[in-house]
Protein backbone atom coordinates (compact mmCIF):
# COMPACT_ATOMS: atom_id res chain seq x y z
CA UNK A 1 0.00 0.00 0.00
CA UNK A 2 2.21 2.98 -1.00
CA UNK A 3 2.28 5.65 -3.61
CA UNK A 4 5.26 5.15 -6.85
CA UNK A 5 6.02 7.26 -9.19
CA UNK A 6 7.91 6.02 -12.50
CA UNK A 7 9.36 8.81 -14.40
CA UNK A 8 6.38 11.51 -14.11
CA UNK A 9 6.87 14.69 -15.79
CA UNK A 10 3.68 17.36 -16.54
CA UNK A 11 3.13 19.99 -19.09
CA UNK A 12 0.85 23.08 -18.38
CA UNK A 13 -1.25 24.12 -21.49
CA UNK A 14 0.42 21.80 -23.93
CA UNK A 15 -0.27 22.82 -27.72
CA UNK A 16 0.12 26.47 -27.13
CA UNK A 17 3.19 28.61 -27.02
CA UNK A 18 2.85 28.49 -23.28
CA UNK A 19 3.22 25.19 -22.79
CA UNK A 20 6.31 24.44 -19.95
CA UNK A 21 7.57 21.60 -17.53
CA UNK A 22 6.20 21.82 -14.44
CA UNK A 23 7.33 18.09 -13.43
CA UNK A 24 10.23 16.53 -15.02
CA UNK A 25 11.15 12.84 -14.36
CA UNK A 26 10.18 12.40 -10.76
CA UNK A 27 10.47 9.15 -9.15
CA UNK A 28 9.24 8.29 -5.86
CA UNK A 29 8.08 5.79 -3.46
CA UNK A 30 6.02 7.10 -0.86
CA UNK A 31 5.38 4.12 1.99
CA UNK A 32 2.90 3.79 4.48
CA UNK A 33 3.50 5.80 7.76
CA UNK A 34 5.53 8.53 7.25
CA UNK A 35 5.88 12.43 7.69
CA UNK A 36 7.25 13.83 4.76
CA UNK A 37 7.88 17.25 4.20
CA UNK A 38 7.65 18.86 0.43
CA UNK A 39 10.09 22.28 0.16
CA UNK A 40 10.74 24.05 -2.87
CA UNK A 41 11.02 27.76 -4.10
CA UNK A 42 7.87 28.88 -5.37
CA UNK A 43 6.58 27.73 -8.97
CA UNK A 44 8.96 24.74 -8.29
CA UNK A 45 6.13 22.01 -9.06
CA UNK A 46 5.05 21.43 -5.01
CA UNK A 47 1.09 22.23 -5.74
CA UNK A 48 1.23 20.33 -9.48
CA UNK A 49 2.91 17.06 -7.88
CA UNK A 50 0.54 17.18 -4.90
CA UNK A 51 -2.84 17.28 -7.21
CA UNK A 52 -0.80 14.01 -9.40
CA UNK A 53 -0.75 11.69 -6.31
CA UNK A 54 -4.54 11.67 -6.26
CA UNK A 55 -5.38 11.63 -9.43
CA UNK A 56 -6.41 15.25 -9.95
CA UNK A 57 -3.84 15.63 -12.53
CA UNK A 58 -2.67 12.90 -14.96
CA UNK A 59 1.06 12.61 -15.31
CA UNK A 60 1.79 13.85 -19.28
CA UNK A 61 4.93 11.12 -19.19
CA UNK A 62 5.22 8.66 -16.82
CA UNK A 63 2.89 6.59 -14.63
CA UNK A 64 1.44 7.18 -10.57
CA UNK A 65 0.91 3.58 -8.81
CA UNK A 66 -1.33 3.15 -6.37
CA UNK A 67 -1.63 -0.28 -4.94
CA UNK A 68 0.76 -1.45 -8.07
CA UNK A 69 -2.38 0.04 -10.29
CA UNK A 70 -1.62 2.81 -12.57
CA UNK A 71 -4.05 5.43 -11.87
CA UNK A 72 -4.29 6.83 -15.50
CA UNK A 73 -6.04 3.53 -16.21
CA UNK A 74 -9.58 3.63 -17.75
CA UNK A 75 -10.53 1.03 -15.20
CA UNK A 76 -8.92 2.73 -12.28
CA UNK A 77 -11.21 3.63 -9.56
CA UNK A 78 -10.44 7.01 -8.87
CA UNK A 79 -13.70 7.80 -6.34
CA UNK A 80 -11.48 4.79 -4.46
CA UNK A 81 -8.54 6.59 -5.08
CA UNK A 82 -9.71 10.09 -3.46
CA UNK A 83 -11.12 8.10 -0.46
CA UNK A 84 -7.43 6.97 0.64
CA UNK A 85 -5.78 10.24 -0.87
CA UNK A 86 -7.04 13.41 1.11
CA UNK A 87 -6.01 16.29 -0.25
CA UNK A 88 -6.09 19.36 1.48
CA UNK A 89 -5.65 22.51 -0.62
CA UNK A 90 -3.50 25.61 -0.82
CA UNK A 91 -6.50 27.97 -0.17
CA UNK A 92 -9.94 26.47 1.39
CA UNK A 93 -12.00 28.79 0.44
CA UNK A 94 -12.22 26.85 -3.12
CA UNK A 95 -13.99 23.96 -1.40
CA UNK A 96 -16.42 25.56 1.53
CA UNK A 97 -20.06 25.98 0.04
CA UNK A 98 -22.56 24.46 2.19
CA UNK A 99 -24.62 26.66 4.73
CA UNK A 100 -23.22 25.15 7.64
CA UNK A 101 -19.57 24.16 8.41
CA UNK A 102 -21.49 20.50 9.86
CA UNK A 103 -22.83 20.07 6.63
CA UNK A 104 -19.89 21.03 4.57
CA UNK A 105 -17.57 18.85 6.39
CA UNK A 106 -20.52 15.87 5.37
CA UNK A 107 -20.12 16.44 1.92
CA UNK A 108 -16.91 14.16 1.69
CA UNK A 109 -18.26 11.20 3.34
CA UNK A 110 -21.36 11.37 1.56
CA UNK A 111 -19.70 11.31 -1.67
CA UNK A 112 -18.03 7.55 -0.30
CA UNK A 113 -22.17 6.52 -0.11
CA UNK A 114 -22.05 5.84 3.47
CA UNK A 115 -24.94 5.80 4.98
CA UNK A 116 -26.16 8.92 6.72
CA UNK A 117 -25.70 8.02 10.08
CA UNK A 118 -21.85 7.31 9.67
CA UNK A 119 -21.20 10.47 7.26
CA UNK A 120 -22.49 12.51 10.57
CA UNK A 121 -20.47 10.41 12.96
CA UNK A 122 -17.54 11.11 10.71
CA UNK A 123 -17.99 14.77 10.40
CA UNK A 124 -18.47 15.30 14.09
CA UNK A 125 -15.31 13.16 15.07
CA UNK A 126 -12.73 15.01 11.87
CA UNK A 127 -14.25 18.23 13.51
CA UNK A 128 -13.31 17.49 17.24
CA UNK A 129 -9.89 16.31 15.87
CA UNK A 130 -9.07 19.16 14.23
CA UNK A 131 -10.69 21.29 17.46
CA UNK A 132 -13.08 23.38 16.02
CA UNK A 133 -15.16 25.27 18.21
CA UNK A 134 -18.52 23.26 19.07
CA UNK A 135 -20.54 26.60 19.09
CA UNK A 136 -19.49 27.08 15.80
CA UNK A 137 -20.42 24.02 13.89
CA UNK A 138 -24.01 25.51 12.35
CA UNK A 139 -22.45 28.89 11.41
CA UNK A 140 -21.97 29.84 7.86
CA UNK A 141 -18.90 28.70 6.86
CA UNK A 142 -18.30 31.90 4.70
CA UNK A 143 -18.52 33.58 8.36
CA UNK A 144 -15.55 32.22 9.84
CA UNK A 145 -12.29 33.87 10.39
CA UNK A 146 -9.36 32.28 7.49
CA UNK A 147 -8.10 30.26 10.55
CA UNK A 148 -11.19 28.37 11.40
CA UNK A 149 -11.75 27.71 7.09
CA UNK A 150 -8.41 25.93 7.63
CA UNK A 151 -9.79 23.91 10.25
CA UNK A 152 -13.19 23.36 8.27
CA UNK A 153 -11.47 22.61 5.11
CA UNK A 154 -9.29 20.02 6.63
CA UNK A 155 -11.87 18.50 8.57
CA UNK A 156 -13.74 18.03 5.32
CA UNK A 157 -10.95 15.80 4.32
CA UNK A 158 -10.25 14.13 7.65
CA UNK A 159 -13.94 12.88 7.93
CA UNK A 160 -13.28 11.25 4.26
CA UNK A 161 -10.62 8.71 6.68
CA UNK A 162 -8.33 8.93 4.01
CA UNK A 163 -4.34 6.96 4.43
CA UNK A 164 -2.55 9.55 3.13
CA UNK A 165 -3.13 12.87 3.89
CA UNK A 166 -1.75 15.68 1.55
CA UNK A 167 -1.33 18.70 2.68
CA UNK A 168 -0.62 21.82 0.71
CA UNK A 169 0.40 24.88 2.80
CA UNK A 170 -1.85 24.29 5.74
CA UNK A 171 -0.31 26.55 8.17
CA UNK A 172 0.11 29.96 5.55
CA UNK A 173 -1.58 32.86 7.19
CA UNK A 174 -1.82 31.17 10.56
CA UNK A 175 -0.58 32.67 13.81
CA UNK A 176 2.31 30.93 15.41
CA UNK A 177 0.10 29.35 18.08
CA UNK A 178 -2.57 28.31 15.59
CA UNK A 179 -0.12 27.00 13.28
CA UNK A 180 1.50 24.71 16.44
CA UNK A 181 -1.89 23.60 17.34
CA UNK A 182 -2.49 22.25 13.54
CA UNK A 183 0.88 20.59 12.92
CA UNK A 184 0.60 19.42 16.46
CA UNK A 185 -2.98 18.04 15.41
CA UNK A 186 -1.50 16.62 11.99
CA UNK A 187 1.63 14.81 13.74
CA UNK A 188 -1.03 12.99 15.87
CA UNK A 189 -2.29 11.93 12.88
CA UNK A 190 0.37 10.14 11.67
CA UNK A 191 1.50 8.75 15.27
CA UNK A 192 -1.68 7.45 16.24
CA UNK A 193 -3.80 6.01 13.55
CA UNK A 194 -0.79 5.45 11.33
CA UNK A 195 -1.93 7.84 8.44
CA UNK A 196 0.83 9.02 5.79
CA UNK A 197 1.28 12.85 5.37
CA UNK A 198 2.89 14.96 3.01
CA UNK A 199 2.88 18.58 4.33
CA UNK A 200 3.75 21.36 2.00
CA UNK A 201 5.39 24.01 3.81
CA UNK A 202 8.17 27.28 2.96
CA UNK A 203 8.87 27.18 6.51
CA UNK A 204 11.69 25.32 7.36
CA UNK A 205 11.72 25.64 10.87
CA UNK A 206 7.78 23.35 10.40
CA UNK A 207 9.58 20.98 8.25
CA UNK A 208 12.59 20.11 10.75
CA UNK A 209 10.20 19.94 13.37
CA UNK A 210 7.30 17.42 12.61
CA UNK A 211 8.97 15.20 9.30
CA UNK A 212 11.04 12.39 8.94
CA UNK A 213 11.73 12.52 5.00
CA UNK A 214 12.38 16.09 3.25
CA UNK A 215 11.67 16.25 -0.69
CA UNK A 216 13.01 19.07 -2.33
CA UNK A 217 11.85 20.27 -5.52
CA UNK A 218 13.64 22.94 -7.79
CA UNK A 219 12.04 24.14 -11.25
CA UNK A 220 10.06 20.62 -11.33
CA UNK A 221 13.39 18.33 -10.14
CA UNK A 222 13.44 16.36 -7.59
CA UNK A 223 16.85 17.18 -6.88
CA UNK A 224 16.85 16.15 -2.86
CA UNK A 225 14.94 13.07 -0.92
CA UNK A 226 16.95 12.65 2.46
CA UNK A 227 15.92 12.70 6.13
CA UNK A 228 15.97 16.35 7.68
CA UNK A 229 19.77 16.27 9.00
CA UNK A 230 21.03 15.30 6.25
CA UNK A 231 18.68 17.86 3.77
CA UNK A 232 19.43 20.50 5.90
CA UNK A 233 23.58 19.90 5.56
CA UNK A 234 23.28 21.36 1.95
CA UNK A 235 22.21 24.79 3.28
CA UNK A 236 24.32 26.21 0.93
CA UNK A 237 22.99 24.29 -1.85
CA UNK A 238 19.21 24.97 -0.73
CA UNK A 239 19.93 28.59 -0.39
CA UNK A 240 21.33 29.13 -4.35
CA UNK A 241 17.46 27.62 -5.16
CA UNK A 242 15.61 30.31 -3.13
CA UNK A 243 15.39 28.04 0.40
CA UNK A 244 17.12 27.53 3.64
CA UNK A 245 17.94 25.47 6.43
CA UNK A 246 16.44 26.22 9.84
CA UNK A 247 17.26 28.99 12.28
CA UNK A 248 19.02 26.31 14.46
CA UNK A 249 21.16 25.17 11.70
CA UNK A 250 22.88 28.01 11.31
CA UNK A 251 23.83 28.59 14.49
CA UNK A 252 24.77 25.18 15.08
CA UNK A 253 26.85 25.42 11.98
CA UNK A 254 28.48 29.17 13.79
CA UNK A 255 29.31 27.75 17.08
CA UNK A 256 31.06 25.25 15.07
CA UNK A 257 33.75 28.16 12.85
CA UNK A 258 33.40 29.90 16.23
CA UNK A 259 35.50 26.70 17.49
CA UNK A 260 33.27 25.32 19.71
CA UNK A 261 33.02 21.21 19.01
CA UNK A 262 29.37 20.76 18.27
CA UNK A 263 28.37 18.45 15.98
CA UNK A 264 26.76 20.97 12.83
CA UNK A 265 23.64 18.34 12.46
CA UNK A 266 20.93 19.99 14.27
CA UNK A 267 17.79 20.66 12.79
CA UNK A 268 15.44 21.28 15.46
CA UNK A 269 15.47 23.39 18.97
CA UNK A 270 15.77 20.34 21.39
CA UNK A 271 18.61 18.97 19.17
CA UNK A 272 20.58 21.84 19.52
CA UNK A 273 19.73 21.82 23.33
CA UNK A 274 21.08 18.53 23.67
CA UNK A 275 24.02 19.33 21.49
CA UNK A 276 25.30 22.11 23.29
CA UNK A 277 24.18 21.08 26.63
CA UNK A 278 26.69 18.09 25.92
CA UNK A 279 29.44 20.02 24.78
CA UNK A 280 29.25 22.20 27.61
CA UNK A 281 28.98 18.93 30.32
CA UNK A 282 31.72 17.14 28.41
CA UNK A 283 34.08 20.97 28.75
CA UNK A 284 33.05 21.04 32.41
CA UNK A 285 34.58 17.04 33.10
CA UNK A 286 38.07 18.13 31.11
CA UNK A 287 38.44 21.16 33.36
CA UNK A 288 38.14 19.18 36.10
CA UNK A 289 40.61 16.75 35.11
CA UNK A 290 43.71 18.19 35.55
CA UNK A 291 42.65 19.18 39.33
CA UNK A 292 42.31 15.37 39.76
CA UNK A 293 45.25 15.47 38.59
CA UNK A 294 47.44 16.61 40.94
CA UNK B 1 -13.03 21.23 -20.76
CA UNK B 2 -12.55 24.56 -19.16
CA UNK B 3 -9.32 25.32 -20.98
CA UNK B 4 -10.68 25.12 -23.97
CA UNK B 5 -12.55 28.03 -23.86
CA UNK B 6 -10.37 30.05 -25.79
CA UNK B 7 -13.37 33.21 -27.08
CA UNK B 8 -12.37 36.55 -25.28
CA UNK B 9 -8.81 35.38 -24.80
CA UNK B 10 -5.80 37.09 -25.76
CA UNK B 11 -3.11 35.33 -27.60
CA UNK B 12 0.11 37.20 -26.90
CA UNK B 13 2.23 36.90 -30.16
CA UNK B 14 4.10 39.60 -32.17
CA UNK B 15 2.21 40.29 -35.76
CA UNK B 16 0.50 42.83 -37.95
CA UNK B 17 -2.43 42.10 -36.72
CA UNK B 18 -1.24 42.56 -33.22
CA UNK B 19 0.07 45.99 -33.95
CA UNK B 20 -2.75 47.81 -35.16
CA UNK B 21 -4.54 50.40 -33.46
CA UNK B 22 -7.58 48.97 -31.81
CA UNK B 23 -9.34 51.43 -32.95
CA UNK B 24 -8.95 49.81 -36.92
CA UNK B 25 -9.98 46.38 -35.23
CA UNK B 26 -12.86 47.68 -33.16
CA UNK B 27 -14.33 49.25 -36.48
CA UNK B 28 -13.17 46.53 -38.62
CA UNK B 29 -14.67 43.93 -37.00
CA UNK B 30 -18.17 45.73 -36.80
CA UNK B 31 -18.15 46.00 -40.10
CA UNK B 32 -16.93 42.31 -40.64
CA UNK B 33 -20.15 41.29 -38.97
CA UNK B 34 -22.50 44.18 -40.76
CA UNK B 35 -21.38 42.81 -43.43
CA UNK B 36 -22.11 38.78 -42.55
CA UNK B 37 -25.76 39.77 -42.59
CA UNK B 38 -26.18 42.03 -45.33
CA UNK B 39 -24.03 40.17 -48.06
CA UNK B 40 -25.27 36.69 -47.17
CA UNK B 41 -24.71 35.05 -50.24
CA UNK B 42 -22.47 32.38 -51.78
CA UNK B 43 -19.79 35.27 -53.11
CA UNK B 44 -20.63 37.24 -50.02
CA UNK B 45 -19.51 34.34 -48.00
CA UNK B 46 -16.41 33.79 -50.18
CA UNK B 47 -14.96 37.73 -50.15
CA UNK B 48 -15.85 37.89 -46.02
CA UNK B 49 -14.37 34.05 -46.18
CA UNK B 50 -11.43 35.29 -47.82
CA UNK B 51 -10.75 38.75 -45.49
CA UNK B 52 -10.99 36.41 -42.21
CA UNK B 53 -8.49 33.57 -44.00
CA UNK B 54 -5.82 36.92 -44.48
CA UNK B 55 -6.76 38.30 -41.13
CA UNK B 56 -5.84 35.05 -39.67
CA UNK B 57 -2.96 34.22 -41.56
CA UNK B 58 -1.48 37.70 -40.62
CA UNK B 59 -2.22 37.37 -37.08
CA UNK B 60 0.04 34.32 -36.94
CA UNK B 61 -2.64 32.89 -34.20
CA UNK B 62 -2.44 28.93 -34.77
CA UNK B 63 -5.94 27.59 -36.59
CA UNK B 64 -5.82 25.02 -34.02
CA UNK B 65 -6.14 27.26 -31.22
CA UNK B 66 -9.10 29.54 -32.94
CA UNK B 67 -11.00 26.41 -33.84
CA UNK B 68 -10.45 25.13 -30.26
CA UNK B 69 -12.82 28.26 -29.04
CA UNK B 70 -15.87 26.60 -31.64
CA UNK B 71 -16.22 23.38 -29.28
CA UNK B 72 -18.01 24.92 -26.68
CA UNK B 73 -20.83 26.34 -29.58
CA UNK B 74 -20.68 22.92 -31.36
CA UNK B 75 -24.22 21.84 -29.56
CA UNK B 76 -25.46 25.23 -30.30
CA UNK B 77 -24.95 25.02 -33.87
CA UNK B 78 -26.05 21.31 -34.08
CA UNK B 79 -29.48 22.14 -33.05
CA UNK B 80 -29.86 25.11 -34.70
CA UNK B 81 -29.00 22.93 -38.01
CA UNK B 82 -31.44 20.61 -37.32
CA UNK B 83 -34.10 23.13 -36.92
CA UNK B 84 -33.30 24.67 -40.14
CA UNK B 85 -33.35 21.46 -41.67
CA UNK B 86 -36.68 20.05 -40.61
CA UNK B 87 -38.76 22.91 -39.66
CA UNK B 88 -38.22 25.24 -43.11
CA UNK B 89 -40.78 24.48 -46.02
CA UNK B 90 -39.77 24.37 -49.61
CA UNK B 91 -39.03 22.17 -52.09
CA UNK B 92 -38.65 18.52 -50.63
CA UNK B 93 -35.32 16.90 -51.08
CA UNK B 94 -35.21 13.91 -48.64
CA UNK B 95 -38.25 12.34 -47.41
CA UNK B 96 -38.75 9.48 -44.91
CA UNK B 97 -41.09 8.80 -42.10
CA UNK B 98 -42.84 11.87 -40.99
CA UNK B 99 -39.57 14.33 -42.13
CA UNK B 100 -38.84 16.32 -44.82
CA UNK B 101 -35.64 17.93 -45.70
CA UNK B 102 -36.12 20.69 -48.14
CA UNK B 103 -33.32 22.33 -50.24
CA UNK B 104 -34.06 25.70 -48.89
CA UNK B 105 -34.18 23.92 -45.38
CA UNK B 106 -30.92 22.98 -46.37
CA UNK B 107 -29.45 26.24 -47.78
CA UNK B 108 -30.93 28.28 -44.92
CA UNK B 109 -28.41 25.69 -42.01
CA UNK B 110 -25.34 25.96 -44.19
CA UNK B 111 -25.76 29.46 -44.22
CA UNK B 112 -26.24 30.00 -40.58
CA UNK B 113 -23.26 27.73 -39.90
CA UNK B 114 -21.08 29.55 -42.05
CA UNK B 115 -22.48 32.86 -40.93
CA UNK B 116 -22.10 31.72 -37.27
CA UNK B 117 -18.74 30.39 -37.48
CA UNK B 118 -17.75 33.50 -39.33
CA UNK B 119 -19.43 35.52 -36.98
CA UNK B 120 -17.19 33.68 -33.71
CA UNK B 121 -14.09 33.38 -35.74
CA UNK B 122 -14.09 36.86 -36.75
CA UNK B 123 -14.46 38.51 -33.29
CA UNK B 124 -12.38 36.42 -31.73
CA UNK B 125 -10.12 37.31 -33.56
CA UNK B 126 -9.59 40.72 -32.44
CA UNK B 127 -9.48 39.18 -28.58
CA UNK B 128 -6.78 37.20 -29.75
CA UNK B 129 -4.72 40.28 -31.38
CA UNK B 130 -6.02 42.85 -29.19
CA UNK B 131 -5.05 43.29 -25.09
CA UNK B 132 -8.12 43.74 -23.09
CA UNK B 133 -6.04 47.41 -22.07
CA UNK B 134 -6.10 48.27 -25.29
CA UNK B 135 -9.64 47.00 -26.53
CA UNK B 136 -10.91 49.86 -23.26
CA UNK B 137 -8.81 52.68 -24.75
CA UNK B 138 -10.04 52.07 -28.55
CA UNK B 139 -13.74 51.58 -27.33
CA UNK B 140 -13.63 54.55 -25.34
CA UNK B 141 -12.07 56.60 -27.98
CA UNK B 142 -14.94 55.64 -30.64
CA UNK B 143 -17.41 56.43 -28.25
CA UNK B 144 -15.87 59.72 -27.21
CA UNK B 145 -18.08 61.35 -29.67
CA UNK B 146 -21.50 60.39 -27.74
CA UNK B 147 -20.65 61.65 -25.12
CA UNK B 148 -22.76 64.62 -26.23
CA UNK B 149 -25.89 62.67 -25.52
CA UNK B 150 -24.55 62.05 -21.54
CA UNK B 151 -23.37 58.17 -22.81
CA UNK B 152 -20.80 57.64 -20.15
CA UNK B 153 -18.07 55.98 -22.88
CA UNK B 154 -15.16 55.81 -20.08
CA UNK B 155 -17.42 54.25 -17.68
CA UNK B 156 -18.38 51.87 -20.39
CA UNK B 157 -15.02 50.66 -21.64
CA UNK B 158 -13.84 50.37 -18.05
CA UNK B 159 -16.57 47.73 -17.21
CA UNK B 160 -15.99 45.84 -20.59
CA UNK B 161 -12.15 45.49 -19.86
CA UNK B 162 -13.05 44.29 -16.56
CA UNK B 163 -15.76 41.77 -17.55
CA UNK B 164 -13.05 40.92 -20.33
CA UNK B 165 -9.76 40.36 -17.68
CA UNK B 166 -12.34 38.66 -15.49
CA UNK B 167 -13.02 35.86 -18.05
CA UNK B 168 -9.38 33.56 -17.38
CA UNK B 169 -9.49 34.69 -13.94
CA UNK B 170 -12.54 32.96 -13.06
CA UNK B 171 -11.69 29.77 -16.04
CA UNK B 172 -8.51 29.62 -13.42
CA UNK B 173 -10.76 29.62 -10.86
CA UNK B 174 -13.33 27.22 -11.28
CA UNK B 175 -10.80 24.77 -12.40
CA UNK B 176 -9.52 25.16 -8.87
CA UNK B 177 -13.02 24.54 -7.39
CA UNK B 178 -13.58 21.45 -9.25
CA UNK B 179 -10.20 20.57 -7.84
CA UNK B 180 -10.96 20.57 -4.72
CA UNK B 181 -14.48 19.40 -5.00
CA UNK B 182 -13.35 16.53 -6.98
CA UNK B 183 -10.82 15.60 -4.16
CA UNK B 184 -13.36 15.39 -1.84
CA UNK B 185 -15.35 12.56 -4.09
CA UNK B 186 -17.82 15.22 -5.89
CA UNK B 187 -19.01 13.45 -9.12
CA UNK B 188 -19.15 16.16 -11.90
CA UNK B 189 -20.30 13.58 -14.75
CA UNK B 190 -22.12 10.87 -13.94
CA UNK B 191 -26.21 10.67 -12.96
CA UNK B 192 -29.48 12.47 -14.54
CA UNK B 193 -29.59 15.91 -15.59
CA UNK B 194 -30.85 16.96 -12.45
CA UNK B 195 -28.59 15.29 -10.55
CA UNK B 196 -25.66 16.83 -12.28
CA UNK B 197 -27.47 20.18 -11.95
CA UNK B 198 -26.97 20.04 -8.32
CA UNK B 199 -23.66 18.68 -8.69
CA UNK B 200 -22.83 22.11 -10.03
CA UNK B 201 -23.97 23.58 -6.53
CA UNK B 202 -20.89 22.68 -4.99
CA UNK B 203 -19.21 24.89 -7.90
CA UNK B 204 -21.15 27.55 -8.20
CA UNK B 205 -21.32 28.97 -4.71
CA UNK B 206 -17.74 28.69 -3.77
CA UNK B 207 -17.41 30.87 -7.20
CA UNK B 208 -20.06 33.11 -6.73
CA UNK B 209 -18.72 34.22 -3.55
CA UNK B 210 -15.00 34.14 -5.50
CA UNK B 211 -16.10 36.61 -7.71
CA UNK B 212 -17.77 39.03 -5.48
CA UNK B 213 -14.72 38.84 -3.41
CA UNK B 214 -12.60 39.99 -6.04
CA UNK B 215 -15.26 42.69 -7.37
CA UNK B 216 -15.04 43.94 -4.08
CA UNK B 217 -11.55 44.15 -3.35
CA UNK B 218 -10.98 45.17 -6.88
CA UNK B 219 -13.39 48.56 -6.13
CA UNK B 220 -11.43 48.90 -3.00
CA UNK B 221 -7.89 48.59 -4.94
CA UNK B 222 -9.17 51.16 -7.70
CA UNK B 223 -10.97 53.41 -4.76
CA UNK B 224 -7.41 53.67 -2.72
CA UNK B 225 -5.27 54.65 -5.96
CA UNK B 226 -7.92 57.34 -6.46
CA UNK B 227 -9.85 56.45 -9.19
CA UNK B 228 -12.36 58.83 -9.99
CA UNK B 229 -13.74 58.07 -13.27
CA UNK B 230 -12.79 59.56 -16.84
CA UNK B 231 -12.77 62.75 -16.24
CA UNK B 232 -9.14 64.59 -17.31
CA UNK B 233 -7.52 61.80 -17.36
CA UNK B 234 -4.63 60.97 -19.72
CA UNK B 235 -2.99 58.26 -20.93
CA UNK B 236 0.34 56.42 -20.66
CA UNK B 237 0.56 54.98 -24.06
CA UNK B 238 -2.36 57.40 -26.40
CA UNK B 239 -4.09 56.15 -29.53
CA UNK B 240 -2.03 57.30 -32.67
CA UNK B 241 -2.83 55.87 -36.03
CA UNK B 242 0.06 54.80 -37.69
CA UNK B 243 1.14 54.39 -41.16
CA UNK B 244 -0.16 50.27 -41.02
CA UNK B 245 -3.35 51.45 -39.85
CA UNK B 246 -3.80 53.45 -43.10
CA UNK B 247 -2.97 50.20 -45.25
CA UNK B 248 -5.81 48.36 -42.82
CA UNK B 249 -8.28 50.67 -43.44
CA UNK B 250 -7.48 50.34 -47.31
CA UNK B 251 -8.15 46.80 -46.81
CA UNK B 252 -11.30 47.46 -44.94
CA UNK B 253 -12.76 49.41 -47.75
CA UNK B 254 -11.46 47.22 -50.61
CA UNK B 255 -13.26 44.69 -48.50
CA UNK B 256 -16.76 46.93 -49.00
CA UNK B 257 -16.35 47.70 -52.25
CA UNK B 258 -15.80 44.19 -53.73
CA UNK B 259 -18.49 43.69 -51.98
CA UNK B 260 -20.60 45.97 -52.83
CA UNK B 261 -19.54 44.95 -56.71
CA UNK B 262 -20.16 41.05 -56.25
CA UNK B 263 -23.55 41.83 -55.32
CA UNK B 264 -24.33 44.49 -58.18
CA UNK B 265 -22.96 42.08 -60.54
CA UNK B 266 -24.80 38.63 -59.56
N1 LIG C 1 -3.15 25.94 -14.01
C1 LIG C 1 -1.93 26.22 -14.48
N2 LIG C 1 -1.75 26.55 -15.78
C2 LIG C 1 -0.54 26.83 -16.26
N3 LIG C 1 0.59 26.79 -15.55
C3 LIG C 1 0.50 26.48 -14.25
C4 LIG C 1 -0.77 26.18 -13.64
N4 LIG C 1 -0.56 25.89 -12.35
C5 LIG C 1 0.76 26.01 -12.15
N5 LIG C 1 1.40 26.36 -13.28
C6 LIG C 1 2.86 26.55 -13.45
O1 LIG C 1 3.51 25.35 -13.08
C7 LIG C 1 4.66 25.61 -12.31
C8 LIG C 1 4.55 24.91 -10.97
O2 LIG C 1 3.45 25.41 -10.25
P1 LIG C 1 3.03 24.90 -8.81
O3 LIG C 1 1.72 25.51 -8.50
O4 LIG C 1 3.09 23.42 -8.79
O5 LIG C 1 4.17 25.52 -7.90
P2 LIG C 1 4.34 25.48 -6.31
O6 LIG C 1 5.65 24.82 -6.08
O7 LIG C 1 3.15 24.89 -5.68
O8 LIG C 1 4.45 27.01 -5.94
P3 LIG C 1 3.94 27.80 -4.61
O9 LIG C 1 4.95 27.58 -3.56
O10 LIG C 1 3.93 29.23 -5.06
O11 LIG C 1 2.59 27.28 -4.27
C9 LIG C 1 4.74 27.13 -12.19
O12 LIG C 1 5.69 27.56 -13.14
C10 LIG C 1 3.38 27.63 -12.54
O13 LIG C 1 3.46 28.86 -13.19
MG1 LIG D 1 1.61 25.61 -4.42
Amino acid sequence: MSIILDHVSYIYEKGTPQEHYALKDINLVIPKGEFIGVIGHTGSGKSTMMQMLNGLIAPTEGMVLFRGQDISDRDFDKKYLRSKVGMVFQYPEYQLFESTVFKDVCFGPGNLGLDQKTVELRAFSALHQMQFPDELFYQSPFDLSGGQKRRAAIAGVLAMDPDFLILDEPTAGLDPKGRDEILELIAGLQKEQGKTILLVSHSMDDVANYVNRILVLNEGKLVLDAQPAEAFSYYKELEKIGLAAPQVTYIMNELQEKGIPVRAGATTLREAKQEILRVFSDNRAKEREPIHDT
Amino acid sequence: MIRDITVGQYYRTESFVHRLDPRVKLLGTFLYIISLFVFSSVPGFIVSGALLVVTIWASKVPLKFILRGLKPILLLLSVTVLFNLFLIKGEPVVQFWRFTITREGIQSAVFLVIRIVMLIVGSSMMTFTTTPNQLTDGIESLLKPFRIVKLPAHEIAMMMSIALRFIPILLEETDKIMKAQSARGADFESGNIFHRAKGMLPILVPLFVAAFRRANDLAMAMEARCYRGGEGRTRMKPLKYQTQDAAAFGVLTLYVAVHITCKVLW
